[in-house]
């Protein structure tokens, strides 16, 4: 499974890698959303873990870019805000958002139910 | 300046002291987010060495200041957003221009869209007598129109003198020409309005006058004449 995590918090996303590699989850790490495009140009993702608020492409814009480069890709949004803001007119009933501070745990299961619905 | 301004201006005033609020839990959410996956990251390696296995020592120093510093970041934080709201104890005061140009870039920086600003250091300080809170909120709205407008590498120069010795003139310059998206609005206006301000939009730059004093706003907001 080839997972990016994307987050202008370096220290935040770093060290969510680090957990994630101990268990068995290696994932890349993009500290913009541009810098998310490019590695996702170069490798096929199957799941982007994206925050929501980014300087430059935020994570709605992510979310379309990624989408159409591989349409195939889960995402789930990470966001730091109390409520979910819907920045334009797009439907995103169908996402998947944690609150951070997050929950390895709960994250974990979260991907593991995004990439493989089936198995719920 | 009539009751309805007043009216506005204070209906305005609570939703720009909301949307800062939420700006500023948004950052303290992060900081505590690093915070708790550091301490994570130090309970997995707890976990390790219960089991025998080893790792660099060097792992538990950098969890350690990465948790110092993010408390760091976080008194700061919190330190902005107490004299942010001490900005309402006293509806008219002399105000310094310099500490509420450099409280509006540092709230202005918890924004995703925010860019890199720099504040001229060489003047001295300047104070006009007026709302501090109307001042910060009339800085922080012109900031972010700039910010949304704004190439991301471009840099915003802020300079300040005194243009006369009643006015006060605060300039925000960037280097490519750019038109600043739906600014100033009704709004940011009304603030100026309330303020005595005066908005002069170029290319590259923006000037805000203020002037030294505004015997219509303190009589306003405080029910006495100077």
């Amino acid at each position: 499974m080839k997972i990016i995590l994307v987050d202008d918090e370096k220290k935040f996303i770093n060290m969510l890698a680090k957990r994630l590699s101990l268990r068995g989850l290696n994932a890349d790490v993009a500290y913009s959303g541009e810098e998310a495009v490019e590695k996702a140009a170069q490798t096929p993702y199957d799941l982007a873990v994206l925050d929501l608020k980014m300087p430059g492409i935020s994570g709605f814009a992510l979310k379309r870019k990624l989408l159409e480069m591989h349409p195939k890709i889960k995402l789930i949004f990470v966001t730091g805000h109390g409520a979910i803001e819907n920045n334009g007119n797009h439907d995103h009933s169908d996402d998947i958002f944690l609150a951070k501070p997050l929950n390895i745990d709960t994250l974990i299961e979260t991907i593991h139910q995004t990439i493989h619905p089936d198995k719920q | 300046m009539n009751q309805h301004t007043i009216d506005l201006v204070n209906k305005q005033g609570l939703q720009f002291f909301g949307s800062v609020n939420a700006s500023i839990s948004h950052e303290l959410k992060n900081i505590f987010a690093i915070i708790s996956e550091t301490a994570g990251f130090l309970n997995d390696l707890t976990q390790l060495s219960k089991q025998g296995k080893k790792f660099e020592l060097s792992l538990l120093e950098n969890c350690s200041n990465s948790i110092a510093e993010e408390i760091e970041r976080g008194f700061d934080t919190i330190r902005q957003m107490n004299q942010f709201a001490h900005s309402v104890d006293h509806p008219i005061k002399e105000t310094s221009i310099p500490d509420t140009l450099t409280l509006a870039v540092k709230l202005t920086g918890f924004l995703s869209y925010t860019k890199k600003t720099q504040i001229d250091a060489s003047a001295a300080d300047i104070t006009v007598l007026t709302s501090p809170f109307l001042l910060q909120n009339l800085i922080y709205r012109t900031l972010c129109a700039v910010y949304k407008s704004m190439d991301t590498k471009d840099t915003l120069n802020i300079f300040f003198h005194e243009k006369d010795p009643d006015t006060v003139s605060l300039t925000f310059s960037w280097g490519s020409p750019l038109a600043l998206k739906e600014f100033p609005d009704q709004h940011t206006t009304d603030v100026a309005d309330a303020l005595g301000a005066v908005i002069s939009i170029s290319d590259n730059s923006l000037d805000l006058t203020v002037g030294r004093a505004n015997d219509s706003l303190s009589a306003a907001l405080t029910g006495k004449k100077r």
